[in-house]
């Protein structure tokens, strides 16, 4: 999330971002960390599971994306940003549910590139 | 405005925004090509395990089944995009490169239906063929500024 309220001082507003950069960089390493797993234990049920969750935390971050693009005060860099954001988690959500449906390994390629294209964004 | 975009400026802001709208074809594209390769490379593998009897034509086609219906939805997902391009914006009118482009999304869809259907690896190089001419006719258009 992007800290947009302008009435913070700078350093308020800087420390905020930071904040925001760390929890974004904890959803990544939890990404890593599944898919880690279902590429060493494919076709566990357990796995499904976490799998669906992940799926379902990727789907709410994407609509909230999709909601702040929708803003009207928005500018178009901040909601082309947050389309291409939403993109990208649209993309992890069907890895997840190809992970979660017994696709196993092959559906790794479409989470890692949903993860490229929404950390290209958030980073951009 | 966030922090980092008060401190860009405006060229920088707008070059940024070009390159994330171009990232949405760009990853379609990617997700497409991946989704065929692996449902091709897995239908190879698949076939390899049947004529080893590793596997029974039972368990090869279970296996393969969640790739058919990966691709089935990618390609429904293309002529989705494909549609939205030709009629999205209904006051915009189109140019030849926008009409390129849809084209090359409904080629990539073909592809992607044939790899649904089990029609055997040659219908990856139509989707290659669709998702080239899209990024093509993507590039071509945001350099001439349509």
């Amino acid at each position: 999330m992007q800290v947009n309220n302008s009435s913070l001082p700078y350093s308020e507003r800087k420390l905020q971002q930071t904040a925001s950069h760390v929890s974004r960089g904890v959803a990544d390493v939890a990404d890593v960390f599944v898919t880690g797993l279902n590429f060493m234990q494919p076709h566990s049920t357990g796995l499904m599971w976490l799998d669906i969750g992940m799926g379902v935390g990727h789907a709410l971050y994407g609509i909230s994306r999709v909601a702040v693009a929708m803003d009207e005060d928005k500018t178009p860099y901040e909601a082309q940003r947050c389309r291409t954001q939403a993109f990208g988690e649209c993309l992890q959500v069907a890895g997840y549910v190809g992970l979660a449906a017994g696709m196993g390994p092959w559906a790794l390629p479409i989470v890692a590139l949903g993860a490229a294209v929404s950390n290209f964004a958030y980073f951009q | 405005m966030n922090v980092r975009e008060a401190s860009m400026l405006p060229y920088q802001r707008e070059q940024r925004r070009k390159r994330l709208e171009m990232a949405l074809p760009v990853s379609l594209g990617a997700a497409s090509l991946t989704i065929g390769g692996s449902s091709i490379a897995a239908g190879q593998v698949a076939s390899g395990a049947l004529q080893l009897d590793r596997l029974d034509p039972g368990q090869a086609a279970g296996a393969f089944m969640p790739l058919r219906i990966a691709s089935g939805a990618m390609a429904v997902a293309n002529i989705g995009v494909g549609l939205y391009k030709l009629f999205g914006d209904e006051d915009e009118e189109k140019t030849a490169w926008q009409i390129a482009s849809a084209a090359g999304n409904f080629v990539t869809a073909a592809g992607l239906a044939g790899q649904a259907l089990a029609w055997g690896p040659w219908t990856a190089a139509v989707t290659g063929l669709g998702v080239a001419t899209t990024l093509v006719a993507d590039i071509v258009q945001r350099k001439r500024g349509e």
